[in-house]
């Protein structure tokens, strides 16, 4: 057995990088915003819960966008793959499956708690932060939308913030995808361009479209031989395709895959290059689109104008529209709204309508987000589908933005026995002030008056209660300390 | 007693081999007593200790502190130590023991040439109800490039012994694998995607954050190491060239090789003059001696054959050392600095 001696100083363990320690006087501040929060969800009818931090990786891959799925915190633990949460709406609505789907509708769940995302550390982003949020079961658009973009921007503004609503609705660009044969790859990256087109960001379409579809010599060799391959079916090319290979002597067992899959994936890799001119189709809308943004007054007829040129369906038009209106309801002016109907927002699961709230001081920090997702009940097994949206925000962001006076610092009384003897007595005296809810220190150190004195001070406490061994009480008032005095 | 600076390098036969060659060329030859003992001296520098670990555990004990300087594959200490900070590569170019890690396919695989094969080849998988399996020694760096690489759905399976037949044996799909030449991947019939290598890496010298913090004493040993390895990597970029030239002054032979700026020496030309056997009334020779980058070698003869040059030989130096140490100088900054 081996002994470590306590005396012997050893290397100190430090904090894992982006990791974040909350200190007393931040931990405070948080706490003091979170009511603020929590209590605006509870007038609404919010119930809290609390999911595990741990849940099975695949939780959160059955629809996160790329992004967020590469900053999983995933591990494998004794031959289960399991994550830390990178966020609480997949543990709601997987609880929801689980427990709840008997339950009336709607309900209203909201959480606060820890998550976790591999990002690089930087100023104001942590790999570990406290995400709070609610999740508006059973509720479709345009009431349910309303209600949720309402409480996002009432909690910045309780903050003593200016909220900047930014509005979209993914259901525009989901359709107009739709109705091309595209593969998921492309629809993701379709989406992932749009984010970085609205955002201003470059996107490379040909270096894009060579990784999608094909390169130079592919395409030269489908403008070649494509239309006539057309007119055979694709069992016989892969049939034929196949017999010349292996008579060629080419080699195509070994591995995973059998030969007729592989000459089935050479052909597919020929007919991707059809995809081409659907890729840049889509493109061309998605920046249409992302070049959208302003007030809804001005939006609005561009968007109309352009969903009738493409023939898309109007609904997601009305729905922002009735969103808007009942918004002004909740006192929230159209003149604070921006219409972006290029939003994508990294999670892949929203269908209709999504936001995000900025401080109009700080133009360029998001501070909540959210929107509609109606398929994700159902992908995580519901039997029925569900409509549903939710908004969440990161705490430590908004106590750092907040414009509100933190909470004053808690006004401690010392209890400090003058000798041994008056210890039993000093606790006596310190329990009975608990009684009458005074947040009491005792003295555990059996310092001497003086130092007792100094260290109230240096504390900034400001009441000294001596007791003395016969159990006579002496009350000492110490003068205030200054602001930024230790 | 001042703390000994501790030095780990690899214990494993040929890589042992080639560290302990390039230490003695940088004038720093290790001293063991006995082959079979695990701790070596630098004959001629007081303080330090060599420990031969195994090439996998040097990571470790440099980012845990109980080694303070160590010499392994860059590709182990981008596996196993890029996101901590304790872990400061000080050199990551001693230019020995290079090698990829890279993916690689069945050969078969006729339809997957580049990433982005790859990628649709998952999706596929994925809606086939299949996963895509990598097997890998190095699942950090591995899971990264896929990410960045539009590869979104796939497992990492741990590999034990021989990667190269995983794919052959059915216990994985493809592989990320280090080669130096890809012979052994051709061999086991599988194919380095295009655009698949995902790190290129030789070995490096790494430095304890920890470890050094600790006391200064073995900073400045550190130092004596880091200058000499230095000094001897930057010499590889180097030759000193000399030549006798025929001019009428020292200052007319000075000007036609300065002609050329970029061949003329770091600062410029040094001439002596030379005592000839054949006394050649009227002409005199000069011994030129220039340092050129060795990329420039070629060039720099050309033109001293032009102004009338003979006899040119070239050597290698051992040491170039500059102004600074700036390994040193990086070091210190990064072990003050907080992460």
């Amino acid at each position: 057995m081996t002994t470590v001696s306590t005396t012997e100083p050893t290397t100190p363990i430090e904090r894992l990088r982006g990791m974040p320690d909350i200190g007393p006087e931040v931990y405070r501040r948080r706490e003091a915003i979170r009511h603020t929060l929590q209590a605006i969800l509870e007038q609404h009818g919010y119930q809290f819960i609390e999911p595990p931090v741990v849940e099975a990786t695949e939780l959160f891959l059955r629809k996160s966008g790329p992004e967020r799925v590469a900053q999983i915190y995933a591990l494998r633990y004794r031959n289960r793959d399991i994550a830390l949460r990178p966020e609480h709406t997949a543990s709601v609505l997987r609880y929801y499956v689980e427990e709840l789907q008997n339950e009336p509708l709607p309900l209203r769940l909201a959480y606060v708690g820890p998550v976790f995302r591999y990002e690089r550390p930087q100023a104001g982003r942590s790999r570990q932060f406290t995400e709070l949020g609610c999740e508006l079961l059973g509720a479709p658009s345009p009431y349910g939308d309303a209600e949720i973009v309402h409480l996002a921007v009432e909690s910045v503004t309780a903050l003593g913030l200016t909220p900047r609503l930014v509005v979209g609705h993914i259901g525009i660009v989901l359709e107009f995808l739709d109705r091309l044969p595209l593969r998921q790859r492309v629809r993701d990256w379709l989406l992932w361009s749009m984010e970085r087109l609205r955002k201003g960001q470059p996107v490379d379409v040909d270096a894009a479209l060579e990784s999608l579809s094909g390169n130079e010599r592919l395409v030269a060799l489908y403008h070649e031989l494509g239309h006539e391959l057309r007119d055979i079916s694709p069992e016989r090319l892969e049939r034929w395709v196949l017999g010349m290979l292996r008579e060629v002597g080419v080699q195509l067992s070994g591995g995973s895959r059998t030969p007729e899959e592989i000459v089935a994936g050479v052909l597919a890799k020929l007919s991707r290059v059809q995809d081409r001119e659907h890729i840049l189709q889509a493109f061309a809308f998605t920046r249409e689109l992302a070049a959208l943004e302003g007030p809804p007054a001005e939006v609005l007829p561009q968007l109309r104008m352009l969903l009738d040129r493409h023939a898309l369906d109007p609904t997601p038009i009305q729905q922002i529209e009735a969103v808007l209106q009942l918004l002004r309801a909740y006192g929230v002016e159209e003149d604070t709204v921006v219409l972006s109907p290029g939003m994508a927002r990294g999670l892949h699961y929203y269908t209709g309508v999504l936001f995000e709230v900025y401080a109009a001081e700080q133009p360029h920090l998001q501070l909540c987000g959210g929107g509609r997702y109606d398929d994700l009940a159902q992908l995580l097994g519901a039997r029925q589908p569900l409509p549903a949206c939710g908004f969440s925000c990161g705490l430590e962001r908004l106590t750092e933005l907040a414009r509100v006076p933190g909470p004053s610092l808690p006004d401690i009384t010392l209890v400090a026995p003058v000798t041994q003897e008056a210890m039993p007595h000093a606790i006596a005296t310190a329990e009975a002030l608990r009684q009458r809810n005074v947040q009491v220190e005792l003295d555990v150190r059996g310092r001497s008056p003086n130092a007792n004195r100094r260290y109230a001070r240096r504390r900034g406490i400001s009441h000294v209660i001596f007791v003395e061994a016969d159990g006579t009480t002496r009350v000492e008032q110490l003068p205030l300390r200054q602001d930024g005095q230790e | 007693m001042a703390p000994t600076l501790r030095l780990a390098i690899s214990s494993k036969g040929a890589y042992e081999e080639a560290t302990l060659r390039f230490l003695e060329s940088a004038g720093l030859p290790v001293w063991r007593p006995n082959p079979r003992q695990y701790v070596g001296r630098i004959s001629g520098l007081e303080g330090v200790d060599v420990l031969f670990q195994r090439t996998e555990d040097i990571v470790h004990k440099v980012a845990d502190g109980s080694v303070d300087l160590g010499i392994t594959g860059y590709d182990l200490v981008a596996e196993h130590a890029s996101d901590n900070p304790d872990v400061l590569v000080v050199l990551d170019d001693l230019g020995f023991r290079r090698c990829e890690l890279v993916l690689a396919v069945p050969e078969g695989w006729l339809d997957i040439t580049t990433m982005a094969d790859l990628a649709d080849l998952s999706v596929d998988f994925k809606r086939s109800g299949r996963t895509l399996r990598v097997a890998t020694k190095f699942p950090n760096l591995t899971r990264d490039f896929l990410y960045r690489n539009g590869v979104h759905y796939f497992s990492l399976v741990d590999a034990h012994g021989a990667l190269e037949v995983a794919p052959a044996l059915g216990h994985a799909d493809i592989i990320a694998d280090l080669t130096e030449t890809g012979v052994t991947l051709r061999e086991n019939r599988l194919r380095i995607l295009e655009g698949g290598v995902i790190l290129r890496a030789q070995a490096c010298l790494i430095a304890s954050r920890r470890g050094l913090r600790q006391a200064s004493e073995k900073l400045e040993r550190a130092r004596s190491i880091l200058e000499l390895i230095e000094a001897r990597l930057r010499a590889r970029h180097y030759r000193v060239i000399t030549a006798n030239v025929r001019g009428e002054s020292e200052a007319a032979v000075a000007e036609r090789i300065t002609a050329n700026v970029a061949i003329a020496g770091q600062q410029g030309p040094t001439l002596s003059r030379v005592y000839p056997k054949f006394p050649d009334a009227g002409c005199t020779w000069y011994e030129v001696r220039l340092i050129v980058p060795r990329d420039l070698l070629l060039h720099a003869i050309d033109h001293l054959r032009q102004v009338g040059s003979s006899d040119i030989t070239v050597n290698s130096p051992d040491y170039v050392f500059a102004q600074r140490c700036e390994s040193y100088d990086r070091l210190c900054e990064a072990v003050e600095h907080e992460p």
